[in-house]
């Protein structure tokens, strides 16, 4: 074969037969191992379209499909005569997106001469947020109308600035029963499971408690958009559905008086229609505006209402616990008629000391009462008298007629974080000391501890004859439509374990406390209406002071003062308690006075 | 010149998947570009006619080189290679640049991309070279002038840079060696070294940084799945939820919507695997790997060693090229921004191809010419 090899002419022309097969079987080699990436690259289609195409067609619907929120506007608070307690407003929010925008710098700085902002403070949150271009930057929320308009006019000049609405909880007389009515909160994580959409939640007062009914149901739309995120058609929408409203037995205007005449003090006041159980007022000095939580609340705001002494977030119309004082007298005299113990005529000795077992235990009056019956004993609120009769009832009377009168359980009222009080029973020492007991019978005693919710419903129980009721806050459930959803009805608990005569007694013995010169809550007394009541001083330091001493707030004694009107006909049953406002007669009862007076105009 | 024998011989099977795949092309590029606003001024026709222009001018180069007997070409193989080396040095100089490369010479109305051209001239030049020193292929000077002779213009066409085309020409120049009887031991190691060696060495000094970028996103996307690894991420999900039967042609949400990335260029496969499913794709590629069988069979049955090696070398190119784009749509492959051959939207690559493959039509036909 070598002659054919010395020449380039001759090779191509004429290839040797074995070289051409090396060629070829090199080839056939080739073209075998070309298969194999075939294969693979079949094989990765084969996995990602047919095993895992299931997840891939949900990414690819993730792409284009968004659900953009519809927020459902939740339902208004009316008072009982339907005046609106909160509602909803529009929030305008100015966002941008990255996306649309013409010159970053640009529109920052017009945005920022529209709003009153700083362009370096825009400038920042677009770098902040940015990250995925599409996405709306919220550069302000809560916007007022006026900078709406002005951004409106100017918007053609402002691309990729958008103006989002969004309905907002708004409570129009801040702080008006800012307690009552409760506050919103974001959701956290779990429950943003539980219902979609709505980030905001009730955190407490009827915000809170009525929450399902307020909420509504979110909306949304599905929208098809493309890769810039712009909408490009409309795939469903379904429309949000309004909260449904709630009318409340709450009397606005009593519910204002009453929280101005607290303005500046710590403490609470409730007035309930002694018929019903209705509650007209309920208020918690200090305040605080629900407003804020719907806004953007700062951590520092929030740790300063949080950490703020006078805990402006704590009911203290249903949290707060106190010991009933002299208020609770009512409870004794009444366990004490019906037990028998003593007649409404039966008079009993005070002297100002009552010596028992070589102890000497006071009256507040030093001078003494002399011989005193059962009705002026509540008048003048003498507490030797109780002494006697409650060393005779005994600690399981005085605890079973306090639980009969409603202490020591939760009222039922439909508010979060009630608190149930406290009521001793025989059994929580093993030996009741005199002084503890006659400490239990004024309602001094530590162990006893009260509401003025629930001292409030006692009240209104004593003035209507017997009737405990469980009080009503909510009367009606309408749907936005104004369609009764659901009526509530008048609930009653029990009736007082009292005779007629025995609470006519009692009664007479509140008239007597108002109505009477030296009767202890004569500054209660009104000209127009007659009031019946009862003071009350929780001392909280069991300690004399120095006539004249300048007493520290934190000591001094709370004040009580309890009532109702009119007093033949009572249609408000009212409690007012004033942490440290050292006189039940000279502090809570003329702030009684004016509270119903201005219900009786 | 061309006579009757030339014409029997003409491999008809070869030149209608040619035809098949360009039509398919079509089809796809019509979908791709549908999505309004991207080209206001353009009618939805725009893209496909346009395509449909190239494949006829493609057919034109390709009669055109079936015409002249490829030995001539051999022949002068390494005055076109130095002619290549001139356009390159040229590009690099007067060069329009788009998108971060000076890859387009203009010649009056059309720019072309002399890289495209350096691919054929020099498999043309190796198959000369190979086919004259038969003997030297076993040994290291045969093996060092043939990497030199791929490293000239490789140098030229990273320096533009084109680093899918510049790369592209090793693997062709491995393939080709072993067809020409290079002992599979030597290539072995060479390769060996090369990746041990040169790869890292390349990686800090001759790549730029968005080829660096490229290459860490192809290894793990979801680094930035808003930027540089969007591509492939939704590429991936549009191959992905096209699922078995494909959206339906027009359907497919990912190319419709625009979520895709130059669509109707380097991934236009993900068109096809969204919209067409994996059926399409399985076609697609079964048709690919039609033409390149037919391709190999032309280097089995050619009558000269210059003739299986020139066949080899362009099939190697086309089947890399096939492999480089499918890989890098469905994430198994970095971006290279190499087209997909015969589908692609572009001028450039499909007249390339086509090219090729009327070389190959070229060396079947001449089979029984001496």
């Amino acid at each position: 074969m070598a002659h054919f090899g010395d020449g380039k002419d001759m090779r191509l022309k004429n290839p040797r037969p074995e070289e051409m097969e090396e060629v070829r079987r090199r080839v056939k080699v080739l073209v075998s191992l070309g298969i194999l990436p075939f294969l693979v690259l079949l094989s990765v289609l084969w996995y990602r379209q047919v095993i895992q195409g299931d997840k891939y067609k949900d990414l690819s619907q993730r792409n284009y499909i968004r659900l953009v929120p519809l927020r459902a506007c939740r339902g208004t608070v009316y008072d009982r005569k339907g005046r609106v307690l909160a509602d909803t407003e529009p929030l305008f929010r100015i966002v941008i997106i990255p996306q649309e925008l013409r010159s970053r710098r640009e529109t920052a700085r017009k945005l920022a001469q529209l709003m009153g902002m700083e362009e370096a403070q825009i400038l920042r949150k677009l770098k902040i947020h940015s990250f995925n271009p599409f996405k709306a930057v919220v550069i302000k929320d809560e916007v007022d109308m006026e900078t709406v308009t002005a951004i409106e006019e100017r918007k053609r000049e402002l691309a990729g600035v958008f103006i989002q609405v969004e309905p907002r909880r708004a409570y129009p007389f801040p702080p008006l029963a800012g307690h009552l009515l409760g506050y919103l909160g974001r959701m956290s994580k779990e429950e943003i499971g539980q219902y979609r959409g709505d980030e905001l939640i009730g955190r407490s007062g009827i915000e809170k408690a009525f929450d399902a009914y307020l909420r509504g149901r979110s909306g949304g739309r599905e929208v098809l958009v493309n890769f810039r995120g712009e909408q490009v058609s409309i795939l469903g929408e379904k429309e949000p559905r309004a909260g449904n409203d709630l009318i409340l037995t709450i009397d606005k205007e009593l519910q204002e008086v009453a929280e101005r005449s607290l303005q500046g003090r710590r403490g609470a006041v409730v007035a309930i229609d002694p018929e019903n159980g209705d509650i007209l007022a309920l208020v918690s000095s200090p305040n605080f505006d629900p407003n804020i939580f719907t806004r953007h609340l700062s951590r520092a705001e929030y740790d300063a209402l949080d950490s703020d002494p006078g805990d402006p977030l704590v009911n203290r119309a249903i949290s707060g616990l106190y010991r009933p004082a002299s208020t609770f007298k009512i409870v004794t005299a009444s366990a004490a008629l019906e037990k028998g113990v003593v007649e409404a005529a039966t008079c009993l000795e005070c002297e100002g000391t009552y010596l028992r077992r070589g102890h000497p235990f006071r009256c507040w009056e030093e001078r003494g009462h002399g011989r005193i019956n059962v009705v002026d004993a509540l008048a003048y609120s003498c507490d030797i008298f109780f002494y006697k009769i409650g060393e005779v009832l005994g600690v399981d009377n005085l605890s079973y007629f306090s639980r009969r009168f409603g202490l020591g359980e939760l009222t039922g009222i439909e508010l979060p974080y009630e608190k149930r009080g406290l009521v001793p029973a025989k059994g929580w020492r093993r030996r009741w000391h005199l002084g503890e007991i006659f400490n239990l019978a004024i309602g001094q005693e530590e162990s006893l501890k009260v509401t003025p919710l629930q001292m409030a419903n006692l009240v209104a129980a004593v003035a209507n004859g017997g009737t405990l009721f469980r009080p009503r806050l909510v009367k009606e459930i309408r749907s936005a439509e104004g369609e009764l959803i659901k009526a509530i009805p008048v609930r009653k608990r029990g009736n007082l374990p009292c005779s007629s005569e025995t609470l006519a007694a009692v009664n007479k013995g509140l008239w007597e406390a108002v109505n009477k010169d030296g009767g202890t809550g004569r500054r209660a007394r009104l000209a127009s209406v007659e009031v019946a009541g009862k003071t009350g001083t929780d001392q909280v330091v069991r300690r004399k002071f120095r006539p004249g001493e300048e007493i520290p707030y934190r000591l001094r004694d709370h004040a009580w003062f309890v009532a109702f009107a009119p007093y033949e006909k009572p249609k408000i049953a009212l409690t007012v308690l004033i942490e440290h406002g050292e006189s039940g007669g000279r502090v809570a009862a003329p702030i009684a006075r004016e509270i119903l007076e201005s219900f009786f105009q | 010149m061309i006579d009757r024998r030339l014409l029997k011989n003409f491999d008809w099977p070869l030149f209608l998947i040619t035809l098949l795949i360009a039509l398919i092309g079509i089809a796809m590029i019509y979908s791709a570009s549908q999505y309004r606003g991207q080209f206001l001024s353009s009618s939805k026709l725009t893209y496909p006619l346009r395509q449909l222009i190239w494949i006829g001018a493609g057919l034109a180069a390709l009669l055109a080189v079936i015409v002249v007997n490829y030995q001539t070409l051999i022949k002068y193989a390494y005055s076109l290679y130095f002619f290549n080396l001139i356009l390159l040095i040229l590009v690099l100089i007067f060069g329009r640049v788009a998108g971060g490369a000076q890859r387009w010479l203009r010649l009056g109305l059309f720019s072309f991309q002399p890289s495209e051209l350096a691919k054929i001239v020099i498999i043309i030049s190796l198959a000369r070279y190979l086919r004259d020193k038969e003997a030297q292929v076993k040994g290291a000077k045969g093996l060092a002038v043939s990497f030199c002779l791929v490293l000239f213009p490789l140098i030229l066409i990273l320096r533009q840079p084109h680093l899918g085309t510049a790369f592209l020409l090793l693997p062709i120049l491995f393939v080709m060696l072993y067809a020409a009887g290079a002992k599979g031991r030597h290539l072995a190691v060479i390769i060996l070294i090369g990746l041990l060696v040169i790869a890292p060495l390349g990686y800090h000094f001759l790549l730029k940084d968005y080829q660096k970028e490229r290459l860490s996103v192809f290894l793990n996307p979801n680094l930035d799945p808003l930027g540089k690894g969007y591509s492939l991420n939704q590429s991936r999900i549009a191959i992905g939820s096209g699922r078995f039967w494909g959206k339906g042609w027009l359907g497919g949400t990912q190319t419709q919507l625009h979520f895709l990335t130059a669509q109707y260029t380097d991934f236009i496969f993900s068109v096809v695997g969204e919209e067409w499913g994996f059926l399409g794709a399985f076609i697609t590629l079964s048709l690919y790997a039609a033409l390149l069988w037919r391709g190999m069979r032309v280097a089995v049955q050619a009558k000269d060693r210059a003739g299986a090696l020139l066949a080899v070398g362009l099939c190697a190119m086309i089947a890399l090229e096939i492999l480089i784009n499918v890989g890098m749509t469905i994430g198994i492959m970095p971006v290279t921004g190499l087209p997909l051959p015969l589908l692609s939207y572009g001028g450039s690559s499909l007249l390339t191809t086509m090219l090729s493959i009327g070389l190959v039509l070229n060396i079947q036909m001449r089979r029984f010419m001496f």
